[in-house]
């Protein structure tokens, strides 16, 4: 008799439907209004305090979505600022792309020069302008808070709610984690296909027995998991996580092998270890607990296991493509062996990813043909079916 | 006098440095995919008796910044990662060096994994 594990379910799910019309969510009309009801009214995760390191450390994000750039700024007090990365002189980009280090940001137009805190220091040839008064033509700052490492923005022109509302009860749950990690590499990937579908490619792990059999055949489940339920699904109030059931007895490969002998072992191998893990990961601690994953509605996806975390942020270009930015963060190397370690795992993820990925556009063309109605969803992918219930709600409760 | 490829320990590996020392991530991923399974298996076998050295050698440097390393020693750290990524098709039996139904590589964009703190971005160099 072969055993199984029932998932269990924690959140409102009664009223979450196993028959989702798709189709419809991914029109262009739909976008538009999702854009607007959903995009800007949203937390939206851009990046990490650990991206400025230093007083003066600067990096430039372009979002497609909004065709906006944002400058994001360490400022010589240590607070961390986001800009529209716009001269205010004529509307020119003013820090053309990339990161790194300055006292000040000069426009490369007219020389028009700003400070690490955003205001405007230098107008070349000033007296030929007239009534210019540099103390109202600072860079336009642009909401933003900071939960743990994580630099959200809204781009409301005032925001519904705080980021600890909109983050609801995990807001306090994930204290002293990320900042204990470093980012390990990073891809970006131009998906022809609507938002949703990139999102929800990465919440359910019922395809990880099938898509995943080359390149992650034994990492979940084992003998007494063999359809890989997830031991808990968290069903929050816009967000949702879930545990990944690990698997005991994977067998190691050679190359994993020598990996973990001089590091931690990471996604696609487990260690078991849940030593100091805060209260939100592995919340209903699992003890073949092998990973999370986390939807931080509408932007970010990130898989949180006890020494890694891999993270997708999601940005529509329009209702047929989304840029999808994919970072891995790890433990802080102590020496270079915990470097080749990681990079081992690293590149076994990769490959993962890639195949998770290459399902999206497929779907897309599918479904936006109309030829089916609705998908139909699995209790084991009750994260998506919460993920169009959000979407819903933000875009039929505009006002 | 000509420079050492590798520190003295693993010259007997210099054969495989030209071509298999690769100092971003972009460029193994790049190397595998463009090797045909024979050969990276054969640079795998060439160099797995020695891999566990390379790496107790490398850990013996009090860094774990890659970009601290002499010439000779970069190269000889950016061989383990490459061995690393060109051990995976054999280990999981892969027929190719890569996976079937899998997001084409060259629409994968590798970007700098760190945001440095210097004036000008340096490209992605290691783990």
């Amino acid at each position: 008799m072969s055993e199984t594990v029932e998932s269990l379910f924690r959140g409102q799910i009664d009223d979450l439907p196993s028959r989702i019309d798709v189709g419809t969510r991914i029109t262009p009309q739909h976008y538009v209004l999702e854009r607007e009801r959903i995009w800007r009214r949203a937390w939206l995760s851009i990046g990490h305090t650990q991206d400025l390191p230093h007083k003066g450390s600067y990096f430039v994000y372009d979002i497609p979505t909004f065709k906006i750039s944002l400058l994001v700024v360490r400022g010589q007090d240590d607070q961390v600022r986001v800009f529209h990365n716009v001269c205010r002189h004529r509307g020119n980009k003013l820090i053309r792309e990339g990161s790194g280090t300055r006292g000040v940001f000069s426009c490369n137009f007219h020389g028009w020069a700003f400070s690490t805190h955003g205001r405007l220091r230098t107008i070349t040839d000033e007296k030929e302008f007239e009534n210019c008064d540099k103390e109202q033509l600072g860079l336009i700052p642009v909401h933003h808070e900071i939960w743990n490492t994580f630099i959200f923005i809204n781009l409301d022109e005032r925001p519904h709610c705080t980021l600890r509302e909109w983050m609801g009860e995990m807001y306090d749950q994930y204290d002293d984690y990320f900042e204990h990690q470093e980012k390990v590499a990073s891809f970006k990937a131009v998906v022809h296909a609507n938002w949703h579908l990139a999102v929800n490619a990465f919440t359910e792990g019922y395809h990880t027995l099938y898509l995943h059999k080359s390149t992650a055949r034994d990492y979940q489940g084992g003998r007494t998991n063999p359809q890989r339920h997830r031991p808990h699904i968290e069903i929050l109030e816009r967000h949702h996580r879930y545990g990944a059931p690990g698997n005991p007895d994977k067998v190691f490969v050679r190359g994993e092998k020598i990996a973990a002998k001089y590091g931690r072992l990471m996604l696609p191998a487990f260690d078991f270890d849940l030593t100091g893990l805060p209260p939100g990961i592995n919340s209903a601690r699992h003890d073949k607990w092998g990973f999370d994953v986390v939807e931080l509605f509408p932007n970010v996806v990130t898989l949180i296991g006890n020494c890694w975390h891999n993270e997708i942020t999601y940005w529509p270009i329009d209702a047929d493509r989304t840029l999808v930015l994919n970072q891995a963060w790890a433990y802080k190397a102590k020496n270079l062996g915990e470097r080749i370690s990681r990079s081992y795992f690293r590149a076994r993820v990769r490959d993962v990813f890639r195949e998770d990925l290459n399902t999206i556009e497929a779907q897309h063309n599918a479904l936006s043909s109309g030829v089916l109605k609705e998908v139909v969803l699995s209790r084991q992918e009750m994260a998506l079916r919460h993920h169009y219930k959000v979407s819903d709600r933000m875009t039929g409760a505009a006002s | 006098m000509t420079e050492d490829l590798l520190p003295e320990p693993f010259r007997e590996l210099e054969p495989w440095v030209a071509q298999w020392s690769i100092h971003d991530e972009h460029g193994r991923f790049h190397k595998r995919l463009s090797t045909p399974v024979s050969q990276l298996n054969r640079f795998v076998e060439a160099v797995h008796p020695r891999i566990e050295a390379i790496i107790d050698h490398l850990n013996t440097i009090p860094t774990a910044d890659p970009d601290t390393l002499t010439p000779a020693q970069r190269r000889l750290f950016d061989l383990a990662l490459m061995w690393m990524e060109a051990s995976i098709p054999g280990d999981l039996d892969w027929e190719d060096n890569d996976i079937e139904d899998a997001w084409p590589a060259d629409r994968l964009t590798f970007l700098n994994p760190s945001r440095l703190p210097e004036p000008d971005n340096r490209r992605s160099t290691d783990s």
